[in-house]
């Protein structure tokens, strides 16, 4: 069946990173990327899912596209939590950065995998495990408090960059209306260019 | 151009070089009212531009309609070579006066609308049809005398032909070269574009050509061998410069607007000759001709004019004498962790650790007497006296036996500190003195340099030689790496200045600054640069720059609102090129 997975596979060699997803408008859970399992009972069937993983595609690609877009304050209405008021902050993977870096603060999802993407359907219909393969540019903003820095910062830069490419798994409620992200988690092959200075992981 | 109105009247009988009594970025620029600004440009809206080349005729008499893709549209009927009516679809009928000049196949005309503080500047290619139009008003900063900008690209209508598909667009095919132009109005400049936001400018004739300044500029590529270049002296007087410039003949027709020093309106068009000076490397991906600005995490301009521009004294503004004081007291930092100006730092050196000496300054300079207890502690006294300081310090050996350490002056009113180069081969040593505190900015930091000796047990040191000022890198572009994501470029464009330059995401040139300089020869291919951020953050950078090994180690002396900090810079550096430069400075004969 397409639309599972064999997650005890991945949960062996993962290293546990939390990811934040964070805005404006509402934080978003932290979660161990080991928690694969849908919520909900036996998968649905593939007739019986289609509906659902079409909309939760969807709402996937509106979820990309405005992270992308950096519209942190209109992410907030396609997850499943309250709002808080902490300012964007997203993916936070557990890297040994270099000095006077600050943690990463943004992300890009790019290069979607779709053939290997999948979206799993409890048969309940009400939960939903998400699969999306991707590689996501990361930033970290370097301490701001050096007038070069700060200059940069005027131009979009001051900020270090790598990539990282895995998955991303993404956790679904349905509301009264439509699915909802309840976690996320990015299951990361590790940085690209390596970090300097940087562990890895 | 008149430059006499820079002087006292009949004070330029002798003096043939142009020094003004304040360099550009001292200058106290009036801020202008918009209703002064309004009545400055009216008349100039009525009779046009001025201009010392007569005025080309080949408009006279005809009909354009300028099309653009944002919806801006012109409609002009030429009545001669000096009066036109603009139709603006929603702004009624005007009559002003223009002036056009042409370029090859290129037609450049400019006017202001009567009654408003906008006009246009309009390039047209005769060949291609197509168009662009600069639109240009003031009042559109808080400081009303910069003159703002706009692009429209765009095409003139023909009828019976379909509009062109082309259009002009921004580039990056000027970055890195650097021209000396020579205006039919006498006025003389250097000018480089290392960036593709930016670029640098020496006033050769108005400014006495010892500083080079920046500005936010517009890079248009018309076609392979003609473009169109603008800047406007942003934090200065806010004067728009642009021309057209054609790359094989090196010549070009230009328009220049805005209020100078004295708040007098220069309106007037502009042919020059130029020759080419240099082209140093840039650094996007090959594929990436310029069409796009890369502005990475920043909101993409949503405004009208919208466009990066370092206002430096905006983020740093300047601080009182007693706010100086109290950050101080609050905190200072010596050789603070976590610095990314060090992140490519030249390894520490414990060359000290164990040696006293003296270091003797020429000409009234200081004598300090130094005790180097170890790698990091050293204690120091002005010769004569009792009593020893203790200070932190930091060391680097730039090349074999030439020492380069920084320390505070604890004690010293000014907070000063010193950085000092030692050559213990030949003896010498030159220190930079620095000091917080102009008379311009109770946070911005001074300096001295002396040229001495060391005396030091097993060594003599020599009666006459010295180290020595150098324009050697003068002209010369290096690249600095100084940690991940923290890499500039420093252009030494005067023997008393430097530019530098923020990479864009792609690798462009982007943000840039300017400021006072100085170089000193330490040995061949080994330098010692100093350079003051004046009328910005403050800082007095001192580095130690080896040609050969393209690595530089130095000090950073900063006051701000976080205190006083002394810290290390280190960065690798690449040779992006050279311009050749140095002939157009010194003294000279006129």
């Amino acid at each position: 069946m397409k639309s599972t997975q064999n997650h005890s596979a991945r949960k062996a060699s993962l290293v546990e990173r939390r990811t934040f997803i964070r805005n404006a408008g509402a934080a978003l859970s932290a979660t161990v990327v080991a928690s694969t399992a849908a919520v909900g009972a036996e998968p649905a069937s593939d007739h019986d899912a289609k509906p659902a993983q079409d909309e939760i595609r969807q709402l996937h690609h509106i979820f990309v596209e405005r992270l992308n877009g950096r519209r942190y304050e209109e992410l907030g209405d396609l997850f499943d939590h309250q709002p808080d008021t902490q300012r964007p902050a997203v993916a936070h993977f557990e890297r040994h950065l270099p000095d006077g870096v600050l943690p990463p603060v943004h992300d890009y999802l790019v290069s979607h995998e779709q053939h290997l993407d999948s979206v799993a359907v409890a048969s309940d219909r009400r939960s939903a495990t998400a699969r999306f393969h991707c590689a996501t540019r990361m930033e970290a903003a370097l301490i701001a408090t050096l007038p070069l820095i700060e200059m940069a910062r005027q131009q979009g830069q001051g900020v270090i960059q790598w990539w990282e490419s895995g998955i991303l798994e993404s956790t679904w409620v349905r509301s009264a209306s439509t699915w909802k992200i309840e976690r996320l988690s990015f299951r990361s092959n590790g940085p690209w260019p390596p970090l300097p200075g940087s562990t890895g992981s | 151009m008149d430059i006499r109105g820079l002087h006292p009247e009949g004070a330029a009988s002798v003096q043939k070089i142009n020094y003004p009594k304040e360099q550009m970025h001292r200058i106290q620029y009036t801020k202008l009212t918009q209703s002064r600004i309004t009545a400055e440009l009216a008349p100039a809206a009525l009779a046009g531009p001025s201009s010392a080349t007569p005025l080309s005729d080949a408009l006279a008499g005809k009909s354009l309609k300028i099309a653009t893709d944002g919806g801006l549209q012109l409609n002009y009927t030429f009545k001669s070579r000096n009066k036109l009516v603009l139709q603006e679809p929603g702004h009624g009928r005007i009559e002003s006066g223009y002036g056009a000049l042409t370029l090859d196949g290129v037609i450049l005309f400019s006017h202001l609308i009567p009654g408003s503080q906008r006009g246009y500047t309009v390039v047209i290619d005769r060949g291609s049809n197509l168009a662009t139009v600069l639109e240009v008003w003031f009042s559109g900063y808080k400081d009303n005398r910069e003159v703002q900008r706009e692009l429209h690209y765009g095409y003139v209508e023909v009828s019976g032909k379909e509009p062109p598909q082309a259009r002009h667009a921004l580039t990056n095919r000027l970055e890195g070269k650097g021209y000396h132009w020579r205006q039919d109005t006498g006025i003389e400049t250097l000018e480089i574009y290392p960036s593709v936001l930016y670029s640098t400018f020496v006033e050769l004739t108005r400014f006495g050509g010892e500083l080079c300044f920046c500005g936010p500029s517009d890079y248009v590529r018309l076609d392979d061998e003609t473009y169109l270049y603008s800047r406007v002296e942003a934090e200065f007087s806010g004067t728009m410069s642009l021309y057209v410039l054609d790359l094989n003949r090196v010549k070009q027709v230009g328009m220049r607007l805005g209020f100078d020093e004295q708040d007098t309106l220069h309106y007037y068009l502009f042919t020059g000759t130029g020759e080419l000076l240099g082209q140093i490397a840039h650094f996007e991906p090959f594929d990436d001709h310029g069409e796009k600005v890369n502005l990475g995490n920043r909101p993409p301009p949503t405004n009208k004019g919208e466009r990066p521009v370092y206002r430096p004294l905006l983020t740093n503004p300047a601080m009182t004498k007693a706010e100086v004081e109290e950050a101080i007291a609050r905190n200072t930092a010596v050789f603070a962790a976590r610095n990314p100006m060090a992140g490519n730092s030249l390894p520490l050196s414990a060359y000290l650790a164990g040696k006293e000496l003296t270091v003797r300054y020429d000409d009234g300079g200081p004598v300090l007497n130094y005790e180097f207890d170890t790698a990091n502690k050293l204690r120091w006294r002005r010769e004569g006296e009792a009593q020893w300081r203790e200070e932190t310090y930091q060391a680097w050996e730039p090349a074999p036996d030439v020492i380069f350490f920084g320390h505070l002056l604890g004690g010293a009113p000014d907070h000063d500190g010193v950085a000092v180069a030692i050559d213990f081969e030949n003896a010498l040593t030159t220190c930079v003195h620095g000091r917080i505190g102009t008379k311009y900015m109770a946070n911005e930091a001074s300096r001295k340099t002396w040229f001495g000796v060391v005396e030091m047990e097993g060594l003599t040191a020599p009666q006459y030689r010295r180290h020595q000022f150098t324009d050697e890198l003068v002209g010369r572009a290096l690249t600095w790496n100084y940690s991940p994501g923290l890499t500039s470029m420093h252009v030494y464009t005067t023997p008393h200045s430097f530019s530098w330059i923020i990479f864009l995401g792609g690798g462009a040139g982007g943000l840039e600054w300017s400021g006072p300089a100085q170089y000193v020869k330490l040995r061949d291919d080994l330098y010692l640069f100093n350079w003051l951020e004046e009328a910005c953050n403050g800082t007095l950078g001192i580095l130690v720059i080896n040609m050969r090994t393209l690595h530089d180690c130095g000090v950073g002396y900063h006051c701000g609102k976080q205190g006083l900090s002394l810290s290390g810079i280190g960065a690798q550096a690449r040779h992006a090129g050279s311009y050749d430069i140095r002939r157009f400075y010194g003294p000279k004969q006129a």
